[in-house]
């Protein structure tokens, strides 16, 4: 059924209406190497001594190499074939290149035919939510049957900067398998909420990001936004806050400091954000597109049947909130991959670090 | 001097998806992809992907290697479970820790990069 | 004394040989090597020789040089001559011999000339960046350096026979010893096994020291058929037997990683038409580009059984003054490889030991002797003659 709407009111679907789209398999991929934020500390003579860990790219690995991974491990545990794709959509900020897409290069790896669609999504740490967004358009208007949506990211901060950049920013992916039939999570309904936001950007000369991080960037950038999308959401389905099981979002700055704030205001408690914070807040950092499916998958490792998932993301003034609830086939796909590749791990000390984000320049003589 | 563009292309299902030959005849899996089987010399051959997992057959760390690339590099054959041999690079392995018979996985990874073009392949990584 | 068909036995016999002293020559240029070495040849034959009027032919090996025999042509004054390039990577310079030597055995020819040449420190980004993919424009997943082709070789060997590093050590201060005796060698001084183990590592288990340099270099032979060979010497040295054999050019796709497949079948044509067996080898010059490769080389070519070339160095047989001195010249290692003139540089090296002119490093006795070269990352070409001062 379509009807004209104007703009400031938002259609009241009911849950039962409509195609279904939801989760048929999902894969992350959290690199090997961590370096610990107290030798972060130490490399810089800082005073504090924080905890935690954050992940780093091995010298050979980008935001592509991460999303073939992940979407693998995810076109694996969906039980399809690649050639099955008819979508392959990839949201990052930090492709290699500028003009050049990296959906071809994965979608080639993942064996998706040539027929499939490719998109690239960018522009902030939201676009992978963004090809959530489309890919489950797609599906629902039956244009595609399995669709992969990736989010990927590798973020390199300033070495040495004062905002506090460096002990967040890390590398890391997650991918869905999106499809019709056989899901063990709906994604039920999706609102968005947006305006023109500026807190972190990059410029096409820019080699780092650039950040304006303060109490004001905090409560009417991250948190108005996220709050809004996610109240849009509840509105636009009929939902309330205690439908919702787990809630997982974009790691925003300081997690705790915003997503504490956050929750009473969307009407969630700690209980709701703990499961599919702490393990990107402790071990993984802000992998910018990545970091909201990553939650979502911690989440996703251990939820049970029925279980409903608030997910919203974040990035330059947009926010997507979604309500994605578990249907009772995840029993028999139960994995615990977000568990398993933080586990494996190594620690590499901070000159490491510097060569494996290539924050050097090496120079040769002309012979 | 950089890979050649039609190169790079056409062995692109080999390098990402590890496409190889299999003899029809007498069952021998050969990569990269080819017309003649390099053992019977029969032109049935099928379409392979070879298996993801294998043993490193011998091995060497490079610590002088062309301008631009990682030292020290890891370079080893490895059979993979099916029986087909491959020659690559190892990724995330301290030299320390390589040895015959290591049982290693096939990953996707920047190879190098020329004139800003990435060019992306397999390399293998420790079980671990 | 037998003359066969499919045979080269007691049809070819070399006259003439010469070459120039293998180092490092910034102030020679690739034409000026190629004369000098040619000079020196013309000027070996004993009896003289008119090269203009009497050299019917010429096989030019180079790897890296001018591409056609043109520069030849025009550097010795052969113009109008036909003139053949051969190209198979280092075992270059044997295959042009080879080939020179089937067309005077095929009666086609009488005098020919074996050139070969090899400029190697001009180019810019030294050996490494020239070679660091065997096939320049293959994508780099297939890179290798040569080291490393060779080191899986020598990992794979340690594995299987307990083969130590100290054992390649050795056979570089073996062909050490004899380069300091050979003023045509690059490299003239004597080393230690210490000084091995503590030179930097190349490719593990390689070190520096167990690597050849990069050397330039040229030499030359004059090649006729055995019944003609008085005219020019009355001491000539005949080609007995010659072998080539090939292996897979990936890596991966061969069959051993202790055994050189392709010397042990060029080495088994050689003995074949020499009608000869590894014990009657009175000395060897054997394709050490790395301490591993002669190592195994002494196991392919039949010196000793497989998995003993350990214990081959270790009792010291092939020092000179052994049972089965192997490089006398010094081999690749200290005498150098200038990778298309190596092969040519071997077989005038062994015509000078057969006829007793190989001063301090001369083998006493030498009647027959082997030279095996070795081409392309890791072997994939393996060259193989055997030459003897008298007819069998």
């Amino acid at each position: 059924m379509t009807f004209f709407l104007p703009s400031h009111v938002i259609p009241v679907i009911k849950l039962s209406d409509g195609p279904k789209a939801g989760i048929v398999g999902y894969g992350v991929y959290i690199p090997w190497c961590r370096i610990k934020l107290s030798d972060i500390a130490e490399a810089w003579k800082l005073p504090m001594k924080p905890p935690g860990e954050k992940t780093v790219p091995y010298y050979d690995e980008d935001a592509v190499t991460m999303a073939v991974e992940a979407a693998l491990n995810a076109i694996k545990h969906a039980k399809i074939d690649g050639s099955e794709l008819g979508a392959v959509y990839v949201g990052t900020t930090s492709s290699p290149y500028l003009e050049k897409q990296v959906s071809t290069i994965i979608a080639e790896v993942v064996g998706a035919s040539a027929s499939a669609q490719r998109i690239d999504f960018t522009g902030s740490a939201r676009a992978s939510t963004a090809a959530l967004i489309a890919c489950v358009n797609a599906i629902r208007s039956g244009e595609v049957n399995y669709g992969l949506v990736i989010g990927t990211d590798v973020l390199v901060p300033p070495p040495g900067d004062r905002e506090g950049m460096e002990f967040t920013m890390s590398a890391g992916a997650a991918a869905l398998v999106l499809g019709k039939d056989s899901i063990i999570a709906e994604i039920e309904g999706f609102a968005t909420y947006s305006t023109d936001f500026t807190e972190r950007w990059k410029n096409v000369e820019d080699q780092v990001p650039r950040v304006s991080l303060s109490r004001f960037s905090r409560e009417f950038g991250y948190i108005m936004h996220v709050e809004k999308a996610c109240k849009s959401l509840y509105e636009k389905l009929n939902l309330k806050p205690s439908d919702f099981k787990y809630a997982v979002f974009t790691e925003p700055p300081d997690p705790r400091g915003y997503l504490m704030r956050l929750a009473p205001k969307i009407g969630l408690t700690p209980a709701h954000i703990m499961a599919g914070m702490m393990p990107i807040a402790q071990f993984i950092g802000d992998c910018g597109c990545a970091s909201v499916l990553i939650a979502l998958a911690a989440v996703l490792d251990m939820a049970k049947p029925r279980e409903r998932i608030l997910m919203a993301s974040y990035g330059s003034g947009c926010s997507d909130a979604f309500s994605i609830k578990v249907t009772d086939a995840i029993e028999a796909k139960r994995q615990k991959i977000v568990n398993t590749y933080i586990n494996k791990k190594t620690y590499i000390d901070y000159p490491t670090y510097l060569r494996f984000l290539k924050l050097y320049q090496m120079m040769y003589g002309m012979r | 001097m950089a890979t050649a563009f039609p190169d790079f292309w056409r062995l692109s299902p080999s390098i990402y998806r590890l496409e190889a030959s299999k003899c029809k005849k007498c069952g021998k899996i050969m990569f990269p992809t080819r017309k003649i089987c390099i053992e019977c010399g029969s032109t049935d051959l099928e379409k392979v992907e070879v298996a993801r997992k294998g043993k490193i057959v011998t091995y060497t760390i490079s610590y002088i290697m062309p301008r631009g690339a990682e030292t020290p590099a890891i370079y080893a054959v490895v059979e993979m479970e099916d029986g087909a041999r491959l020659t690559g690079y190892l990724t995330e392995c301290d030299p320390k820790e390589v040895k015959v018979d290591m049982p290693v996985e096939i990953v996707f990874r920047r190879i190098s990069e020329e004139e800003g073009r990435v060019e992306y392949g397999y390399k293998f990584r420790p079980i671990r | 004394m037998s003359i066969e068909i499919r045979s080269l036995r007691n049809k070819v016999a070399v006259v003439g040989a010469g070459m120039i002293p293998f180092g490092e020559h910034y102030d020679k240029s690739f034409e000026d090597m190629l004369a000098e070495a040619y000079i020196n040849c013309i000027n070996s034959v004993d009896k003289g020789i008119d090269p203009q009027k009497e050299i019917e032919a010429v096989w030019y090996g180079t790897v890296m040089g001018p591409a056609t025999g043109a520069t030849v042509a025009e550097v010795t004054g052969l113009v109008g001559k036909p003139i053949t390039r051969v190209e198979n990577a280092c075992a270059t310079g044997s295959d042009a011999f080879r080939n020179a030597c089937m067309a005077v055995a095929a009666g086609l020819y009488d005098v020919v000339l074996v050139i070969s040449c090899e400029k190697m420190l001009d180019r810019p980004g030294g050996l490494i960046e020239a070679i660091g993919r065997a096939v320049p424009h293959y994508p780099w997943v297939y890179a290798i350096t040569m080291p490393s082709a060779f080191a899986l070789y020598a990992t794979r060997h340690m594995h299987e026979f307990g083969t130590k590093i100290e054992h390649f050590a050795m056979i570089a201060v073996k062909n050490h010893k004899h380069g300091a005796l050979n003023p045509y060698s690059h490299i003239r001084r004597e080393i230690k096994v210490e000084d091995v183990l503590k030179s930097p590592i190349v490719s593990w288990p390689l070190h520096l020291l167990d690597c050849c340099p990069i050397t330039d270099g040229a030499a030359a032979v004059i090649v006729c058929r055995a019944d003609l060979a008085k005219k020019y010497t009355d001491a000539p040295v005949y080609v007995q037997g010659s072998g080539l054999a090939t292996n897979p050019f990936l890596i991966h796709l061969r069959k051993s990683y202790v055994t050189m497949e392709p010397t042990v079948e060029a080495a088994r044509q050689a003995y074949k038409m020499a009608k000869i067996e590894p014990k009657d080898i009175d000395f060897a010059e054997v394709h050490d580009c790395f301490t591993p490769t002669e190592l195994i080389s002494y196991e392919d070519l039949g010196f000793c059984k497989k998995g003993e070339g350990g214990k081959f160095i270790e009792e010291g047989i092939p020092y000179l003054g052994g049972k089965l001195p192997v490089n006398p010249s010094g081999g690749l290692k200290s005498h150098g490889h200038p990778i298309g003139a190596t092969g040519t540089a071997q077989i005038v090296e062994i015509f000078w030991q057969l006829r007793n002119e190989a001063g301090k490093r001369q083998v006493e006795g030498a009647e027959i002797g082997l030279q095996h070269n070795i081409g392309g990352a890791g072997p994939q070409v393996s060259c193989v003659h055997i030459l003897s001062n008298k007819l069998f």
